[in-house]
């Protein structure tokens, strides 16, 4: 008997909840359609890069000379090889250090792991790339060098530095002028950013090897600030002061091809003019004769060996302070 | 269809809360799905909307960002003066200058690249890379040519590779422009570059990812050429949407529902003012039915609770009530059936009508009980003795109607009934006590039952008698055996009152054979065997047997001829002289009954007194002989004899009379005779039987001055207290004291002490049985009143009274 009201329980229960379901459950079939075209996924899995990956930060400093171009494209090739995220900033003109201090306050507040920089001014960037350390984030300098004695007041410490023998560079550069000079003769030196350290080793390499030939006499020794529009100008200023000047030894590419732009409007084919950084165009213009020499400051190696070490530094590596790549003097 | 209460209760249950509960479950349901659906209609549409919003604003920053870029003359001349490609200088300084410029628009929050392509094959480019060596050429083609397909001031926006093959970001929204300039004098335009500046992807994503659709609803961007370009799966970014997706977004204006990639999505669409974008929303229709699921969820938990509560109220309804009145139910068919357990009572709980009922079954029950065992007891009280416990002679009796029934029916084939009497009981009863009589029997009654065999019937008939039935014996010898075995227990003595007493029985035994149909004749056939065994003392057991029913027969016909005696005058009465002892005078006469029998000539009275005694003949007899000698009497007294009186004797029976009193007043009326001329001799054992009512009676008569005689005094042991206590007027002394008067001392000190002591009560003394002289002598020396027997003279017939009147005694005077 009880078993068989259990059995009528059973079932006004399961009518009624038949009942329910259906009511609920209504529903009209549509036609299954697909989001996306099947054929047209995108295929770069692989782009899907894991966000442990270190972020290492290029900062450079001008957008415009291909020196830059050259030292990311190396940088690029350790990102690929060393499995870190490349962030490659750069101030609009060699003269916007503003712009790279903001820059590297940006990269402090995106938090970083590491900062790989060219600073364009060896004291200015000092403070902020302090602060960067200070919040724990890995340092490494190349190009040009960040004042020592400033460096060693602010306490950033472990920066290691990669460059160049800019004095030697230059020297090299400018004995090729100073070999082709055997007459008395006039001589400008452009520099490059009178505050940053490479361009200061630079004029002294350039001046050393002046000094060396008693038949030079440097007449201006003057900044363009690296640029080329500036050499230009300040090519033509100075030609108009000394109408005799025999050789001009710019401390980079970008003013060479300023001076010679100017030396050709007015036809003075005759002025020797030696450049720094080895361009593309610039070793072009070794070989068909317009530039003396340039100096190949290999910037690839530059970039490539700056994130090196920033991954180097990452993994708690001692790294020496200061890493000289070897300069190679392009001529005839 | 039979319903079981608990069903009812269940469907009644159901009807009552859960029905109402599920209709108003699911139209809250149906409800609340509606609306939840408009409002998530509303709010996805409002949601829309504002995206649609902030990318309009995006990209109005954007195009701005590329008007203001198109229309710097720095840029456009410096674009218009294609360099040769030798041109170091130029390039190098156009580059510079217009990266100066460019770069002063690159800090535009998610902006990747701003990119030049001369339609001279010059790339100016400012962005996350510097390197610009290497780019994706058909995606620069491909810009370049919808750009110069565009109108001016015209743009495009939509989701693209990145041309810059080196920047970390892929995939880009491009925006292009084409940049054209106006020569001075010419009245055409010339275009001159494609712009293209492309943003980050990733940073539209991280702000469509804030938005929240709720569970699995997604928001969707795409652009004019329905690539899409927001979509929460990264991976998707870019691809195309599906031509059947295509095409039922272009056919449908409003919301609809569909199912994509497995899953069915209520879509909704708003098309953005420019670039023929759109924004999108796919939201799960489970998600709403999700939303809505809670309620359904609610009224799924509210209709078990309700199942749940309904079951426990069936559970506890059959608990409560169902099982308790099939519990009655059962109860009461087992009472009827009559199967035991019926009665046990019911557990009663809480207060309501079934615990009502269960109470009162309960009462029912136990009074039922109660009067069961009074009808149990009075039963047994009916058919059981009190004192020993042994079954009564009604039950006795019972229990051998059975026996002679299965004996009659063949079924039984040997069986006895023993009477068995105790010997000398009254004296043990008499000088210990009735306690002591109580113990004895008890004793008796345990004794009996160890010697009878487990079947057997034992049952206490009456004061020491006892009968026992034997069912299935193996013949009489059995019986006898058994006899045996009582005779054997009984003998053990034990003590009583510190007084050793020995038992003695006497055993009759009747078998039992198909010749009997009354269970009474059988008692009294052993009865009558059992006085056999006493009267015969030695061996203490005696079977009824022929002899005996011969016996037997002889007394009641007997008796029968004793029941017509009256009526055919066969009875008269013989007169025995009363003297008077100081003088010889005759008193008066003791009227003794005779019975003339027509076969048998004279009965002595002892062979039918006692006859008469056991039935109520005796009554009759007693009347009559008192009605004869008052009529005698009458006689007597008219013919000059006055002073006579006469003595009747009163059987112990007549005192069950209640009309006995009356009677006498009446007879003696009738014969005109003087109370005072009667004397009424009653046996000191007569007065013993029932003393107070026999008192009662005496004095009675005693009031009417009728004369009391004590007949038979001496033999009964009763005390002068006990005299003290009697109306008597005459003790009559037993004759066999009278006896032994001149043989025994005893006999004659006991005499004289009677004497003695009668005077001293008041009381006369009449001596019986006076057959000698000596006899006379002493008992006139001793003061003796009156006296009769053969020494004055034979009992004779009235007619020879008158005679002995006239002539005197017809001996010699003895010298009083």
């Amino acid at each position: 008997m009880r078993h068989t009201n259990n059995i009528h329980t059973f079932w006004i229960l399961a009518t009624l909840l038949l009942i329910v379901d259906g009511l609920v459950g209504c529903s009209q079939p549509a036609p299954n359609l697909s989001l996306i075209e099947p054929t047209n996924t995108r295929h770069d899995a692989e782009q899907q890069v894991s966000s442990g990956q270190p972020h290492i930060a290029l900062v450079m400093k001008t957008l415009t000379n291909p020196f830059f171009a050259e030292m990311e494209r190396g940088a690029r090739m350790a990102e690929s090889e060393l499995g870190i995220t490349l962030i490659v900033k750069t101030a609009a003109q060699e003269t916007s250090i503003d712009q790279q201090i903001a820059i590297i306050e940006r990269l402090i507040l995106d938090q970083v792991d590491a900062i790989v920089v060219a600073p364009g001014d060896s004291t200015s960037l000092v403070p902020v790339l302090r602060r960067a350390q200070e919040a724990g984030i890995v340092i490494v300098n190349v190009d040009n060098r960040l004042d020592e004695s400033l460096v060693y007041e602010m306490g950033l410490v472990g920066v290691p530095f990669i460059s160049v023998d800019n004095v030697d560079g230059a020297y090299q550069a400018a004995q090729m002028i100073s070999q082709r000079i055997t007459t008395p003769t006039e001589v400008i030196v452009l520099e490059g950013i009178p505050t940053a350290q490479n361009a200061i080793d630079r004029t002294n390499g350039a001046r050393k090897a002046f000094a060396e030939n008693p038949n030079i006499t440097i007449v201006a020794i003057e900044s363009a600030h690296w640029k080329i529009d500036e050499s230009y100008e300040v090519t033509s200023r100075l030609l108009k002061e000394h109408p005799q000047v025999g050789a001009i030894f710019c401390a980079n590419d970008m003013m060479a091809f300023g001076s010679l732009k100017y030396l050709e409007e007015i036809g003075r084919s005759d002025v020797l003019v030696a450049g720094f950084d080895a361009l593309p165009e610039a070793r072009v213009a070794v070989s068909n004769g317009r530039l003396v020499a340039t100096i190949d400051q290999q910037a690839a190696q530059q970039g490539y060996l700056g994130v090196q070490y920033a991954v180097q530094l990452l993994a708690g590596e001692q790294l020496p302070a200061e890493t000289l790549i070897p300069v190679q003097l392009i001529d005839q | 269809m039979k319903l079981s209460l608990t069903i009812k209760f269940i469907i009644f249950l159901h009807l009552a809360s859960i029905i109402p509960l599920l209709i108003v479950g699911l139209s809250a349901y149906e409800v609340s799905r509606t609306t939840l659906r408009d409002e998530l209609k509303r709010s996805t549409s409002q949601l829309i909307q504002q995206q649609q919003e902030y990318l309009d604003l995006q990209l109005d920053q954007i195009e701005s960002l590329i008007t203001n870029i198109s229309s710097v003359e720095t840029i456009t001349h410096a674009l218009a003066e294609e360099p040769a490609p030798e041109d170091s200088y130029t390039r190098l300084a156009t580059q510079a200058r217009i990266g100066y410029i460019l770069d002063g628009y690159a800090n535009l929050r998610g902006l990747v690249s701003i990119d030049i392509f001369t339609l001279g094959g010059n790339h100016y480019h400012v962005g996350d890379t510097l390197d610009i060596s290497n780019i994706r050429t058909d995606v620069r083609d491909r810009l370049v040519l919808r750009a110069r397909s565009l109108g001016p001031s015209e743009m495009w926006a939509g989701i693209e590779q990145n041309v810059n093959t080196v920047s970390n970001t892929e995939q880009v929204l491009t925006v292009l422009r084409l940049i054209s300039i106006t020569d001075r004098g010419s009245p055409t335009t010339r275009p001159i570059a494609a712009l293209v500046v492309n943003y980050d992807i990733d940073y539209l994503y991280e702000h469509f990812r804030r938005i929240d659709l709720g569970a699995g609803g997604i928001l969707i961007v795409v652009d004019s050429e329905q690539r899409i370009v927001y979509h929460p799966n990264q991976q998707i970014i870019g691809s195309q949407l599906s031509s059947d997706l295509k095409e039922r977004l272009q056919s449908t204006q409003d919301d609809f529902t569909a199912t994509i990639d497995g899953e069915e999505l209520l879509v909704s669409y708003a098309r953005l003012s420019r670039h023929g974008w759109a924004v999108m929303s796919l939201i799960p229709t489970k998600t709403l039915s999700a939303r809505a699921a809670t309620i359904s969820t609610a009224m799924g938990i509210a209709l078990l609770v309700a199942f749940t509560i309904a079951g426990a109220a069936a559970i506890i309804f059959s608990y409560t009530i169902v099982a308790p009145l099939r519990q009655l139910t059962r109860r009461f068919q087992l009472y009827r059936a009559d199967v035991p357990g019926w009665e046990a009572p019911l557990p009663v709980r809480g207060h309501d009508e079934i615990a009502e009922l269960t109470r009162w079954f309960n009462l029912f029950s136990e009074s039922l009980q109660m009067r069961w065992k009074i009808e149990d007891q009075l039963r047994h009280q009916a058919t059981h003795d009190a004192l020993t416990g042994l079954p009564n002679r009604v039950y006795f009796s019972e229990q051998l109607a059975m026996t002679l029934a299965r004996t009659q029916a063949g079924e039984e084939s040997s069986a006895a009934v023993l009477f068995l009497d105790l010997d000398r009981f009254k004296i043990v009863n008499d000088s210990l006590g009735h306690a002591a009589g109580d113990q004895v029997l008890i004793i008796t009654a345990r004794r009996l039952r160890a010697a009878v065999r487990m079947d057997d019937t034992l049952a206490r008939l009456g004061g020491d008698e006892f009968a026992i039935l034997l069912n299935q014996l193996n013949g009489t010898d059995e019986a006898i055996q058994i006899a045996d075995r009582i005779k054997q227990e009984l003998g053990a003595p034990f003590e009583i009152q510190g007084v050793e007493v020995a038992l003695r029985a006497s055993i009759g035994i009747a078998i039992i054979s198909n010749t009997y149909a009354n269970p009474e004749d059988l008692l009294r056939e052993a009865d009558t065997a059992m006085y056999r065994a006493k009267a015969a003392g030695g061996t203490g057991y005696m079977i009824f047997d022929d002899a005996m029913h011969q016996q037997s027969m002889e007394i009641l016909r007997l008796e029968a001829d004793l029941r017509h005696a009256i009526g055919r005058h066969e009875l008269h009465i013989s007169y025995q002289p009363i003297i008077r002892l100081d003088n010889g005078a005759i008193q008066g006469f003791e009227a003794l009954i005779r019975w003339h029998h027509p076969e048998r000539g004279e009965v002595a009275p002892k062979d039918f007194l006692p006859l008469a005694e056991e039935t109520e003949l005796i009554q009759q007899i007693d009347m009559w002989v008192l009605r004869s000698a008052c009529t005698d009497l009458r006689h007597w007294h008219e013919a000059g004899h006055p002073t006579l009186g006469v003595s009747i004797n009163l059987s112990a029976r007549n005192f069950q009379n209640m009309r006995l009193v009356e009677q006498i007043q009446a007879i003696m009326l009738e014969t005109k005779i003087s109370p005072r001329s009667i004397q009424l001799e009653i046996t000191e054992r007569a007065i013993m039987t029932d003393t107070e009512r026999t008192i009662s009676i005496l004095e009675q008569l005693s009031d009417l001055e009728i004369q009391i005689a004590i007949d038979d005094f001496g033999t009964n042991y009763s005390s002068l207290a006990f005299l003290k206590r009697l109306p008597a007027n005459n003790v009559k002394i037993d004759r066999s004291f009278v006896n032994d008067i001149s043989t025994s001392l005893d006999a004659a000190t006991l005499t004289s002490a009677i004497i003695a002591m009668g005077h001293v009560l008041g009381l006369k003394i009449i001596a019986e049985g006076v057959e000698h002289s000596g006899q006379q002598e002493f008992l006139s020396k001793h003061g003796c009143d009156l006296a009769q027997g053969n020494l004055f003279s034979l009992p004779i017939r009235a007619n020879q009274v008158t005679m002995l009147l006239t002539n005197g005694l017809n001996r010699e005077p003895v010298a009083f």
